[in-house]
């Protein structure tokens, strides 16, 4: 074996370097070779534009057909590289080893064998190497460094001194990401827990879980588009004539719901500090369905007998539920937990969408943006701050990731691998 | 970031554009600018919609002369945009900034190309109140010195009030020439049942710039000129009795419940845009409207309201008790260099010439200061009323949040505008932003 | 049974909540722009009293002793998408009058006048009737002014398509950006499922060191928050490209016409960075699913001779079908849906921006036009709820592979 070890990182050197060149080649070669495809489909919009006299100028069609042609190619392009990869390092692999073994069957098996599993995860590895450990290190090292790249705590200092500009955002942001973290999860888990129990007891169970499920399927900004329609306020006023008033009325639903006139037009999202809560709330309706799945599932799996031994000692539903059913799907209560704790802790967009220079509503994550849209102006040091709210965003991610890595071990070991 | 929000906002309705022919024939001739055949003029700005339509017109015009192409491209986030990409080396020629403030900064990191004193010397000379321009766009450079980098082009006029000649006319109300008639005029329509005004300043992350305007304008009414710039360079400090007084006064209007139409408590979770269109709702919601040239985009028709009657404005009247003549608040975008190239210092000449100016005066959403621009070429006579009502300024001040630096003018300033709004008091909100200002000091 | 009629209402009253939005959602999207903002959504089912102002006539030099016309055509002309039906009830007018208590000062007064009395208007006799027809005498021949009047009707439902016709239409913006999120979220898709097939496989049958725990370590990537790493991506992506501007400089005749830049936030940059925030979560749920697949069917195969190349594609990749499509369609909806990483990483031109960005930048643009803004939002989940709809069952089942594991 130790004698193997030359002639491997030689193999190894030799895959890495074809893969190299000829990957970045074969792409702009394939590129160029492409490139009538764009001006055949430019030329077939133009036809389509005579023919269906489109109300929009034809410069438009030729370059959205343009680009429908660049979009073609370059998905072909894209897809077709990376599997010319795995093609390549294994032909080269085998084609080395063959080589170098000169016949020796076992010695050649043995040479692809070790290169082999690197092939397959080289590629993984070295994106997450480089788009997300190097610039998550990266991150860490600028967020202590002042805008010259002296280090220091500044950035810290910034958001945590009650006297500095950044603590006035901040204290809201980490108070609202806590809340956000607590809540949505809990919720979440709640009414998934209640609709799989509900949904699995009545015969319409599997379409009443389709329309919880779909709103999963929805951008978080769309969602917000969506909600909007029932949190706003506003509509148009009465006004007193001697004979009545004129017709007044609430444009958002929960107002009129509540009685609540146009004259206010606050929309609930916007209360102090309650506002918070209906934000939230977007984030619940969308992600319940995916905890009421899993639920469903896992409820399902739970072994019969202990039901119907339980049904034996005459155990109510409710006593069912919390002392037999909960217990066996605990371990799955706890995934999806996690899952929508790292979900709401890079939340991001549904406050952005409908809240976004208000600092009671921030969150680290809106912070963030905030900082590099507003305070880019006239301030040098916006992304060794940004750079530092990362870091206080990641800390609070910390604890989960350590008890993910550890529950992981564990079942791997527990799965015998 | 407000004129980005503005501007940007304008108007959605903008395909490809047609121009007419000939709409480079405008009432002055123009001189030769050279040929550049072939060569690109990269501009990006925070312009999109009709304004990008009108500027793209105006540039047309600028590619049948000297045969280059100039490409435009606008975004909403052009603040952020540009900074990253005039350090990561990828600068446009043309960078169009709505604040002079970030050009500013530019300037000092070395980004920015001077003009040359030429284009000052012409800009002293031809436009209205020319000092003051070549004031707005002068720059300390990275050695320190000051150079004149930015060229004003297109003005925005902020001392408007706008109502509807019909509503007025319904219910018997004159046109106030004087700040105590426009108090006395808005008790009146709350006599009336009425409600006199609509104030929204609810915009995205830039909630709050309406009541910064507002205040500015009061300030320059309340105050001298020369304490509106020592308050920009916070040599006045932003808690001094002035400007709390300014707040207040603005305080009177925006925090009756009276007075504003939906509340008080609407004003913050108004949007800007919205508010206007008070003013023509049925029955109508408010009778003024307090807000830049630009407004008429936002009108229910965008704009064809001036046409007919159903919408006009009057100037933002001063105090008759206070001597301080007729002030101006307004605006504008800076055109500065970034890329310096030959097609690109012939497209700042091409800024100069009368021509330029009336292309976009008759495509309209646009004022100028130049006074060599024939009056006649504005599309339309409210557009020619606002160009009087800004050449005939005794004071002109340009946005002071604008001019205060990011951290305060586009971002203390706005929110701390917004918990005033909220029911924070005067002094609180002018010690907070003090406070801020201290912090970036 | 009393439990089970509980159940059915509790369900039913969350479905509800579930639904409602959407119903908001559309209904909005085909309303007229006043009437999206002057009355919710719930109205619009049923005849709604709403103020209009309309212009009794258009100046002209004539003069007259009768102006007829009809309030439903005067209102009308203006907005030929949402035709005004109903039935009038009353018309208000407004003037000053001296104050009773004190003549030197007026007071204003305003009156509904219902159909059927008349209005004293401009020195003449205004009389309109339920259908809208309205009479406007004067005993002398004059030329009045037009007169613009609120008039209350309780009107009819009224919906149309027009809101959907002017963002898909009469616009770029909305189609350009439906191109763009296609090219965008394609290769988003299948360029991470590629490689975390393969890597998925070497984790889960392949044996090499340090295996385990390299699997913890890229399973415990799913929860850094993408966030951190977006500024340092981004000036990797700034230096290739204007290491790529020189190159082609150097290498094409770019410099004539000026396109020798290359952008650093492109379609590939977003391509890129979505595969590698995609593999963690890609990793984890196919090698649970293929560490899952029979181990004799993996070993004959490695008895027969068969090399891991030739397994996995011939073996693993048409078992774990299920898997596989399960995790497209996150992604795709995980793409499609993201608006961060665009906004970071993506190309910030007009006509690249992906529909998340177009839709937040439209909830400022079009704060004041609903129907707009909520047609763009149906447009934008059109194509990721039937993606979703039609695979929900794969979509569930991988789900299921990550995350009941020992449940």
């Amino acid at each position: 074996m130790t004698s193997l070890r030359p002639t491997i990182a030689g193999n190894a050197i030799a895959i890495f370097l074809t893969v190299l060149f000829v990957l970045p080649i074969t792409g702009v070669l394939a590129f160029v070779a492409s490139t009538p495809l764009d001006n055949w489909l430019m030329s077939f919009g133009a036809w389509l534009h005579e023919r269906t006299e489109w109300s929009f100028p034809l410069l438009d069609t030729q370059e959205r057909f343009a680009k429908i042609g660049f979009a073609i190619r370059s998905i072909f392009i894209a897809v077709g590289l990376s599997f010319l990869y795995f093609w390549i390092t294994n032909w080269l692999n085998q084609g080395l080893a063959g080589f170098v073994a000169r016949g020796s069957a076992g010695k050649e098996n043995k040479i692809i064998e070790a290169l082999q599993p690197w092939t397959f995860v080289g590629p993984a590895i070295l994106l997450l190497i480089l788009f997300l450990l190097v610039p998550g290190f990266s991150t860490l090292n600028s967020s202590f460094q002042d805008a010259d790249g002296v280090y220091t705590v500044t950035n810290y200092a910034f958001l945590w001194d009650p006297q500095s500009l950044g603590y006035g955002q901040f204290r809201f942001a980490m108070r609202n990401s806590l809340m956000w973290l607590i809540l949505v999860p809990s919720a979440c888990i709640a009414l998934g827990l209640l609709i799989a129990v509900l949904a699995d007891s009545v015969r319409w169970g599997v379409v009443a879980k389709t329309f919880i499920f779909v709103p999963m399927a929805i951008s978080f900004v769309g969602a917000a588009v969506i909600w909007r329609n029932i949190f706003a306020g506003g509509g148009i006023e009465a006004i007193e004539t001697i004979n009545g008033p004129t017709p007044s009325y609430q444009i958002g639903l929960l107002k009129a719901l509540v009685g609540q006139g146009p004259e206010n037009n606050e929309p609930l999202y916007a209360l102090r500090f309650w506002g918070n809560f209906f934000l939230m709330w977007i984030l619940v309706w969308v992600q319940t369905g995916f905890a009421m799945v899993i639920f469903s599932a896992a409820l399902r799996g739970v072994p019969e007998d202990t039901i119907e031994a339980a049904t034996i000692d005459g155990a109510s539903p409710l006593q069912m539920f919390f002392r037999i059913k909960l217990p066996q799907i605990y371990s799955t209560v706890v995934v999806v937990w996690t899952t929508l704790v790292i979900l709401v802790l890079k939340m991001f967009y549904i406050p952005y969408a409908l809240s976004a220079n208000d600092n009671d509503k921030m969150l680290l994550a809106t912070m963030m943006e905030d900082a590099r849209t507003n305070w880019i102006v006239g301030n040098d040091n916006v992304e060794n701050l940004f750079a530092a709210i990362a870091i206080m965003l990641m800390l609070t991610v910390v604890p989960n990731m350590l008890f993910n890595a550890w529950r992981l071990r564990r079942e791997q070991r527990a799965m015998g691998h | 970031m407000k004129r980005i929000l503005t501007m940007g906002v304008a108007s959605f309705a903008f395909g490809a554009v047609a121009f007419a022919d000939g709409h480079c024939n405008t009432p002055s001739s123009m001189g030769d600018l050279g040929d550049f055949s072939g060569e690109v003029i990269t501009m990006s700005g925070s312009m999109q919609g009709e304004d990008e339509a009108r500027l793209t017109a105006v540039a047309s015009c600028f590619e049948e002369a000297t045969g280059a192409t100039v490409r435009y491209s606008g975004s909403r986030d052009f603040a952020a945009l540009i900074v990253a990409d005039l350090r990561s080396n990828n600068a446009p020629n043309i960078a169009i900034f709505p604040q002079p403030g970030l050009a500013g900064d530019m300037a000092a990191d070395g980004f920015l190309t001077p003009l040359g004193d030429d284009a000052a010397a012409w800009m002293t000379e031809n436009y209205g109140a020319g000092s003051s321009w070549v004031a707005l766009g002068t720059y300390a450079g990275p050695d320190g010195s000051d150079a004149f980098y930015g060229f004003p082009y297109k003005q925005d006029l902020k001392s408007l009030v706008w109502y509807s000649p019909e509503q007025f006319e319904d219910n018997g109300y004159e046109i106030p020439t004087t700040m105590e008639e426009l108090i006395a005029l808005s008790d009146q329509m709350v006599a009336d049942g009425n409600t006199p005004w609509c104030i929204g300043i609810e915009s995205g992350n830039a909630t709050g710039w309406t009541a910064t305007d507002w205040m500015e304008d009061i300030m320059l009414r309340t105050t001298t000129p020369e304490n509106y710039d020592r308050w920009v360079s916070n040599d006045l400090p932003f808690n001094s009795p002035e400007v709390v007084n300014a707040m207040e006064v603005y305080g009177q209007f925006s925090r009756n419940d009276d007075y504003v139409a939906g509340g008080a408590a609407s004003v913050a979770t108004t949007f800007f845009g919205d508010a206007s269109k008070g003013l023509f709702s049925s029955p109508a919601a408010c009778m003024m409207h307090r807000q830049a040239s630009f407004i008429p985009a936002f009108f229910p028709e965008a704009g064809a309201e001036l046409e007919d009657g159903r919408a006009d404005f009057f100037y933002f009247p001063p105090f008759a008790s206070e001597d301080l003549g007729n002030p101006v608040l307004g605006a504008g975008t800076i055109y500065t260099m970034t890329k310096d190239s030959p097609a690109t210092r012939a497209f700042f000449e091409y800024l100069q010439e009368a021509r330029a100016h009336e292309i976009w005066m008759s495509e309209g959403g646009f004022l100028t200061a130049h006074k060599g621009a024939s009056l006649d070429a504005y599309a339309s006579e409210a557009q020619r009323k606002q160009g009087v009502i800004l050449t005939s300024a005794t004071t002109f001040r340009f946005d002071a949040s604008d001019l205060m630096p990011g951290a305060i003018g586009a971002g203390a300033f706005w929110s701390e505008m917004t918990a005033f709004a909220n029911g924070q008091d005067a002094q609180t909100t002018a010690d907070n932003i003090q406070a801020a200002w201290d912090a970036i000091k | 049974m009393i439990t089970r009629a509980l159940s059915n209402v509790t369900l039913f009253l969350i479905v509800f909540i579930w639904v409602v939005p959407f119903v908001a959602l559309v209904t909005t999207s085909l309303r007229s722009e006043v009437a999206s903002k002057t009355s919710g959504f719930w109205t619009s089912f049923t005849p709604t009293e709403l103020g209009h102002r309309f212009r009794t006539h258009e100046p002209s030099d004539e003069e007259v002793t009768v102006i007829e016309g009809n309030i439903f055509d005067r209102l009308n002309g203006d907005q030929p998408d949402f035709k005004l039906t109903g039935e009038v009830q009353s018309i208000m007018q407004v003037g000053r009058v001296p104050d009773p208590n004190d003549d030197t000062k007026t007071i204003l007064r305003r009156e509904l006048i219902p159909v059927g009395e008349a209005l004293d208007l401009r020195g003449g006799n205004f009389v309109f009737a339920a259908n809208g027809d309205f009479k406007w005498t004067f005993d002398v021949p004059t030329n009045p002014r037009p007169k613009r009047l609120d008039v209350f009707i309780n009107q009819d439902p009224s919906f149309g398509l027009s809101a959907y016709q002017e963002v898909l239409l009469e616009n770029e913006r909305v189609p350009n950006s439906l191109i763009a999120s296609f090219i965008v979220t394609i290769p988003a898709t299948i360029i991470p499922i590629t490689i975390a097939a393969f890597a998925a496989y070497a984790f889960a049958w392949m044996r090499f060191p340090g295996r385990d725990w390299l699997f913890v370590i890229v399973v415990s990537l799913m929860v850094v928050p993408t966030q951190l790493a977006f500024l340092p991506i981004l000036s990797g992506f700034s230096g290739i490209a204007s290491w790529a501007t020189t190159l082609n400089a150097a290498l094409t005749d770019c410099e004539l016409n000026g396109t020798c830049k290359v952008a650093s936030k492109s379609f590939a940059s977003l391509w890129i960075t979505h595969t590698a925030f995609g593999l963690p979560l890609a990793i984890y749920l196919l090698r649970n699913y293929i560490v899952g697949l029979p181990k004799e069917l993996l070993e004959s195969a490695r008895i027969d001779g068969a090399s891991h190349f030739q397994i996995f594609l011939k073996l693993i990749v048409p078992l774990s079908v299920p898997a596989l499509a399960s995790f497209s369609i996150f992604q795709f909806l995980w793409v499609w849906n993201d608006l961060i990483v665009a906004l970071y990483i993506g190309s910030n031109e007009g006509a690249n921006l992906v529909f998340p960005i177009r839709l937040q930048q439209q909830l400022g643009t079009f704060k004041d036009k609903l129907h707009l803004l909520n047609a763009s939002a149906v447009i934008s989940m059109v194509i990721p709820v039937i993606v979703f709809l039609a695979m929900q069952r794969y979509f569930i089942r991988g789900l299921l592979a990550g995350s009941v594991k020992g449940g």
